[in-house]
């Protein structure tokens, strides 16, 4: 069994601590690997064993709320405190859309980056968005979409924050985007990033680009 | 494709192998849009899949999840139940099933919205701080072997329960090594005494004579401890000794050790 297919049979049993001591036992990984690497591969086992008749959505509940357990602390583990310039960023997934465990990964990883980050979670209408977006100013905007039925509200969202009076940068995410050309959906192209990996390097080239640089 | 007359309370629909729908009640034409008259049109994308996996194996009665389009909502979990008939056309039933989640769901929200508030460094710490009150229990009850025939045990501090359930893990083990004549639990140290305290000393004791031929004798008992204890009766099965030193004095005197 792959570690992916062993975190499964752990999250669907719902053992909270069983499923905490397997993924410490991985404390020489970094988060970003044992996110893309071990709690991802997991994730995608289950919803597969749902196509197969394994298991019901009931299960698949139960596993996600394990899964977010073992997400907050790892998350909590590497945070950093950021400093009051730290460049912002807000993840949200979009009205209807409710698979955040792979947008909450993200955020972690920018908080390990030193960001701050606002996650608002799953299932955030359009409006809520942008209000949020007026309020706290983000350099950047983290999107999730997993089910193809709620592509076409992604033009909604890319217009609403088009107007906004400081442009963020906006990132789309979540499982579509290794099936479809998402960027083909919008008039407004959003910045695929098609794995967690992606995320790393998508900051390591804000940072190095420097902020002013890569706003505009 | 036409309507048939049945008023089942749940969409019934009879569809070919090809996923074509033959026939039809209202309650399926009332919930689903069947105007393309095929299985796939009222199929979520995610759930394709599933519906081909059934029909390749047509011979087999099942029920199975799958996510639908309804009038109402883009996508909506049902359970389907498919029986095929002779002519390999598949008869389904269509049971709404997101109400049954709904609890669940609402639970797992509370859940996520605890998570959001909880201070993992805080969570942390409590999980060290448990830790460390183990440890002190362990060493709250050391076993101390003094002869071949006597061992000792003073407890310390405040008499809990769990205090009780961690010195009786690592006292039974010792015991189980060595035949001891006199077990010998000294309470000259113990400080605040909780009910759930002394029921894990009476816990503790009768393990330790069931497991022993020996006998227990308890030290130190102040008045304040005598009282506590009383409702266990435990004079009918240990003696008791005001001080080691007392003990140990009248095993001098009788064995000349």
């Amino acid at each position: 069994m792959t570690r992916g297919e062993e975190l499964a049979e752990i999250l669907l049993s719902g053992a909270v601590a069983d499923a905490w001591e397997y993924i410490e036992q991985f404390d020489y990984l970094t988060n970003v690997e044992i996110y893309q690497d071990i709690i991802t591969p997991a994730m995608v086992k289950i919803g597969l064993k749902w196509e197969n008749f394994e298991i019901t959505v009931a299960d698949e509940h139960l596993a996600s709320g394990v899964c977010d357990f073992i997400l907050s602390r790892l998350a909590a583990k590497h945070k950093l405190k950021p400093v009051t310039a730290a460049p912002t960023a807000m993840f949200l997934c979009l009205s209807g859309e409710q698979h955040y465990l792979g947008l909450k990964m993200v955020a972690s990883i920018f908080e390990e980056n030193g960001w701050r980050t606002k996650f608002l979670g799953a299932n955030l209408p359009v409006q809520y968005a942008l209000q949020a977006a007026k309020d706290w100013k983000p350099d950047v905007i983290g999107l999730s979409v997993s089910i193809a039925t709620h592509l076409p509200t992604l033009t909604e969202y890319m217009e609403a924050f088009s107007y906004l009076p400081k442009k963020p940068r906006v990132l789309l995410g979540g499982r579509l985007t290794n099936l479809y050309d998402l960027a083909s959906f919008t008039a407004i192209k959003p910045e695929i990033i098609s794995n967690l990996y992606a995320v790393d390097k998508w900051i390591t080239a804000f940072n190095t680009k420097g902020r002013k640089n890569a706003i505009n | 494709m036409r309507l048939i007359d049945l008023h089942l309370p749940i969409p019934y629909i009879l569809a070919n192998k090809n996923g074509e729908i033959i026939s039809y009640t209202s309650k399926a034409d009332e919930v689903f849009d069947l105007s393309e008259g095929t299985i796939k049109s009222i199929v979520d994308e995610g759930s394709i899949s599933k519906f081909e996996r059934v029909a390749a194996i047509p011979e087999k009665s099942m029920r199975f999840e799958a996510n639908l389009k309804t009038r109402s909502i883009p996508i909506a979990l049902f359970d389907i139940h498919i029986s095929w008939d002779f002519q390999g056309n598949a008869s389904m039933q269509f049971l709404y099933k997101d109400d049954d989640n709904e609890p669940l769901m609402e639970k797992l929200q509370a859940l996520q919205n605890r998570l959001a508030k909880t201070d993992f460094e805080l969570y942390e710490q409590k999980e060290t701080l448990e830790q460390t009150l183990q440890r002190l229990d362990e060493l709250s009850g050391p076993f101390i072997s003094l002869t071949k025939e006597i061992c000792y045990i003073p407890l310390f501090g405040d008499m809990t329960g769990d205090k009780f359930t961690t010195i009786m893990e690592q006292t039974l083990a010792r015991l189980s090594d060595h035949d001891y004549r006199w077990i010998l639990i000294d309470l000259t140290a113990v400080a605040k005494v909780y009910n759930e305290g002394t029921s894990g000393l009476e816990v503790l004791i009768k393990s330790i004579l069931l497991m022993t031929g020996g006998e227990v004798r308890l030290i130190g008992i102040n008045p304040r401890l005598a009282k506590a204890l009383q409702p266990y009766q435990l004079r009918n099965v240990v003696h008791t000794e005001q001080s080691l030193q007392s003990f140990l004095q009248s095993v001098i005197n009788n064995h000349a050790i």
